[in-house]
């Protein structure tokens, strides 16, 4: 069936689009710029969409204040991982990133009190926006550009004053920086708490667009998946490259759609692509390193 | 006559590794914008002096006071906000940054640092952005031409040097410690280097530098201090 | 309180076992940790390569068993060897992290390409004598599966550390973990030895692999959580540490099984990651460090 014409279908695929766009900026400069690869964003995603998700169905919270508390509780856990960085070098933090994600999905998966554990949360209701029910794709897309938009201002903002380029130091030689008056760690800490709050209000608004939630959701494909759209960007354009990234994963996933494998297929294909990506990515940018 | 406060006051500082004595009771005094040098043979521990006093390492014992604060226990970074600015002997540059863009991280600024005001007070972020990047051009163009938009990883090891000097110059420090500022370099830059050094002196900052050169020992230091195998002699 | 006691002799039989599959898979990650300085993260590929070379081996091709049980651990071993020179030798000058993404994304792809090729469904391996149990000591009872493991682990354990301690390989590798550079001008071809290192072990994940198979079933995923455990058996004995490995292997299996005695059984694999994130912020060098000497 060839829907993609259908204007509520494509509105679906740009809603997605930039909610994954939060997340992949965040975790872009993270890597790049900050040095902090964290194999489990994936985590803070999904912190972000169960907060919300939680605030919305108990406490009937509204969308923005849901949204901004997310984002802070995915910035509060992070700072678990900021302590380990404090104490670990760059390949066991991004196993102690690993560690995170996978405790956080058990977490999610077995505290069945709270989150509902393997049936995941289903009714959230829908976003209201300035009195409107955003139940239509069309109807939430502005407010996922909007948000997407934010995080490309702060994180452009960043990179371009003094501080980013600090940050950029931090990685290259946080000695020489230290006898700047800089502290490394709390600007690597920064950015991942930014990175990790970005990522919070994308799993946010995902709790409120697809309206249901599960553990498996935050796993370590969503993860990786992330991370090969943000690997292709790069430290000095930390935005641009998302975009090259997500293009090149939705056009790709709506190919294989229309290839009409079954959905595991579909699944495997996609996962054997971002592998195939992150790796060639890595190979690629290893040949042409300038040291 | 007056006796002055040394600014940087060094006493009876001892490290050893492992069994090996690399300093034994060094003392040293920094007097206000006057220059001091250290000297001595290679491995007399001069560069581990240095580190030391920039928080890096921690002496065995001894003391080290900046303006009567005993500093010793103190953190790099926290040092470094007290006015103690380095070079180093293999320099250190950002490499991805450019060349105006490590004087420009050197560059001591409140507002365009903090995560906080670069998004709430972003007019004062502009403005010392703006009169920093006014600094950092002028000394760009004096040591490098005004090529500043080079990468620093694609630097010639003379050119690393000249800027591990400028940014120090950018720093604004009150003690400036030079570790080989003009090894490598060709006579024309060592001249360079040499004013630089007075002008900073002449504005008030005091320089500690490790050198071999004897030329540059005789114009610039007003005292010498010279180490062999950890002792001062 | 007979019955109490008994039931605790069990579960440290059955820990044991885990244990000794997580020792067989950590000594692969210690291996190339103590001769490289990295984590090798597409170690799970070799367990479930193992364990598809031998469903295809005895069931597809008919091979006896013990032949498709060395053959297919061989098969293993060979992937171990073209793991290296493909992802991770071309990646030797940069930072620790590339080979690391560079093993993920491996192990994804295996993991998907096995998907595709068998499809997502469990095999099952054992037949009926495989999984009856033996008598012990009159009173215990062990699965044949778990004594096989156990009897492995054992075997390649003595089998390595006597490799290591007398053979020429052994040297070479020992020489080679403490300084590359040096063992290089000391005329070692450290390529090759590299290269061994990882034959072995991937070889003896690929063991793991089959066993598991046996115990449980085949799945793409049958390496994921014993690489991610047998990890973090290798950073709790010390990564590079082949014996404190071995050792930390077992224990981690013991202390699974005899924990999940009390607690809900939900829990068990969530203890491995505590011990991993309380290993990595407290003692990151494992329980023996002091590494490369202890070869």
């Amino acid at each position: 069936m060839e829907a993609v014409l259908n204007v509520d279908y494509f509105a679906h695929i740009l809603v997605f689009f930039f909610i994954y766009s939060l997340v992949v900026f965040g975790l872009s400069y993270s890597t790049h710029a900050a040095g902090i690869l964290s194999l489990g964003h994936g985590a803070f995603y999904g912190i972000g969409a169960y907060t919300a998700a939680l605030l919305t169905i108990h406490f009937n919270v509204g969308f923005f204040t849901a949204t901004v508390l997310a984002g802070l509780a995915a910035l509060l856990a992070s700072s678990f991982i900021g302590f380990c960085s404090l104490r670990l070098k760059e390949d066991y933090l991004a196993i102690a990133t690993l560690a995170f994600l996978e405790v956080t999905r058990q977490l999610l998966y077995n505290w069945s009190s709270v989150t509902n554990g393997a049936y995941g949360l289903a009714g959230i209701p829908p976003a209201q926006l300035f009195g409107f029910e955003a139940r239509q794709p069309v109807s939430f897309l502005p407010i996922s550009i909007i948000l997407s938009l934010f995080g490309i201002v702060i994180i452009t903002r960043i990179s371009r004053t003094p501080l980013g380029f600090s940050i950029l130091a931090s990685t290259d030689d946080p000695i020489a920086l230290q006898t700047f008056g800089k502290r490394p760690t709390v600007l690597k800490l920064g950015v991942l708490s930014i990175s990790a709050f970005l990522a919070g209000v994308a799993g946010s608004q995902y709790a409120f667009y697809v309206n249901y939630v599960h553990p498996n959701d935050f796993g370590l494909s969503t993860s990786i998946m992330f991370l090969a759209i943000a690997m292709i960007a790069t430290a000095r354009r930390p935005i641009a490259g998302c975009f090259v990234g997500l293009l090149l994963f939705f056009v790709t996933s709506e190919l294989l759609r229309l290839l009409n494998f079954p959905a595991e297929v579909k699944g495997n294909l996609i996962q054997i692509l971002t592998a195939l990506t992150i790796f060639l990515v890595v190979l690629f940018r290893e040949r042409h390193a300038k040291k | 006559m007056t006796s002055v406060r040394p600014l940087l006051k060094v006493s009876g500082i001892s490290k050893s590794y492992g069994g090996r004595n690399v300093l034994c009771d060094v003392s040293l005094e920094v007097l206000p914008s006057t220059v001091v040098c250290l000297t001595g043979t290679n491995g007399s521990g001069k560069t581990t002096l240095l580190d030391i006093i920039c928080g890096f390492i921690r002496s065995d014992i001894g003391s080290i006071k900046l303006r009567e604060t005993e500093i010793s226990h103190y953190r790099p970074w926290q040092i470094a906000r007290l006015g103690i600015a380095r070079t180093f002997q293999e320099t250190r540059p950002f490499s991805r940054l450019t060349i105006q863009e490590n004087l420009l991280v050197a560059s001591p600024m409140k507002d365009a640092n903090s995560f906080f005001r670069i998004f709430f007070r972003p007019k004062l972020a502009a403005d010392e952005l703006r009169s920093a990047r006014h600094r950092v051009d002028k000394i760009g163009t004096e040591l490098f031409k005004g090529n500043t938009n080079v990468r620093s990883a694609d630097l010639s090891f003379g050119q690393r040097r000249l800027l591990e000097i400028a940014r120090v110059v950018c720093s604004n420090a009150s003690l400036i410690l030079f570790d080989e500022p003009v090894s490598a370099l060709s006579s024309e830059s060592r001249k360079q280097v040499v004013q630089i050094i007075r002008t900073l002196v002449s504005d008030g900052a005091s320089v500690l530098f490790v050198e071999h050169d004897q030329n540059v020992i005789q114009e610039l230091a007003d005292r010498v201090y010279k180490l062999h195998a950890g002792k001062i002699v | 309180m007979r019955g109490q006691f008994d039931l605790l002799i069990q579960i440290c039989i059955n820990g044991l076992a885990a244990g000794a599959m997580y020792s067989l898979v950590a000594v692969g990650y210690s291996l190339v940790y103590g001769v490289l300085r990295f984590i090798n993260f597409a170690h799970a590929a070799s367990i479930a390569i193992g364990a598809y070379a031998f469903l295809t081996l005895t069931t597809y091709l008919g091979i006896p068993i013990v032949l498709a049980f060395l053959l297919a651990s061989s098969l293993a071993g060979l992937f171990g060897w073209t793991l290296e020179k493909v992802a991770y030798h071309p990646l030797r000058r940069s930072s620790s992290l590339t080979p690391l993404l560079s093993g993920i994304a491996i192990a994804i792809l295996i993991e998907n390409v096995l998907a595709l090729a068998f499809g997502p469904a469990p095999y099952r391996l054992s037949r009926s004598s495989e999984s009856d149990a033996i008598q012990l000591l009159g009173r215990y009872s062990i699965l044949r599966v778990h004594l096989y493991m156990l009897a492995s682990a054992g075997i390649a354990a003595m089998l390595l550390l006597i490799m290591l301690r007398y053979t020429s390989l052994g040297r070479r590798i020992r020489a080679t973990a403490e300084n590359l550079e040096l063992a290089q001008v000391r005329g070692i071809d450290t390529d090759n030895t590299i290269s061994l290192v990882f034959v072995i072990g991937s070889f003896l994940a690929g063991v793991a692999g089959i066993l598991i198979a046996y115990e449980t079933q085949v799945t793409p995923q049958i390496g994921f959580l014993p690489s991610i455990k047998g990890f973090i058996a290798a950073l709790v004995g010390g990564l590079g540490n082949v014996g404190g490995t071995v050792i930390a292997g077992l224990l981690l299996g013991f202390f699974e099984n005899v924990l999940v005695w009390q607690l809900p059984t939900v829990y068990k694999d969530s203890i491995a990651f505590v011990v991993l994130i309380g290993f990595l912020l407290f003692k990151p060098g494992g329980l023996f460090p002091n590494k490369w000497k202890r070869f």
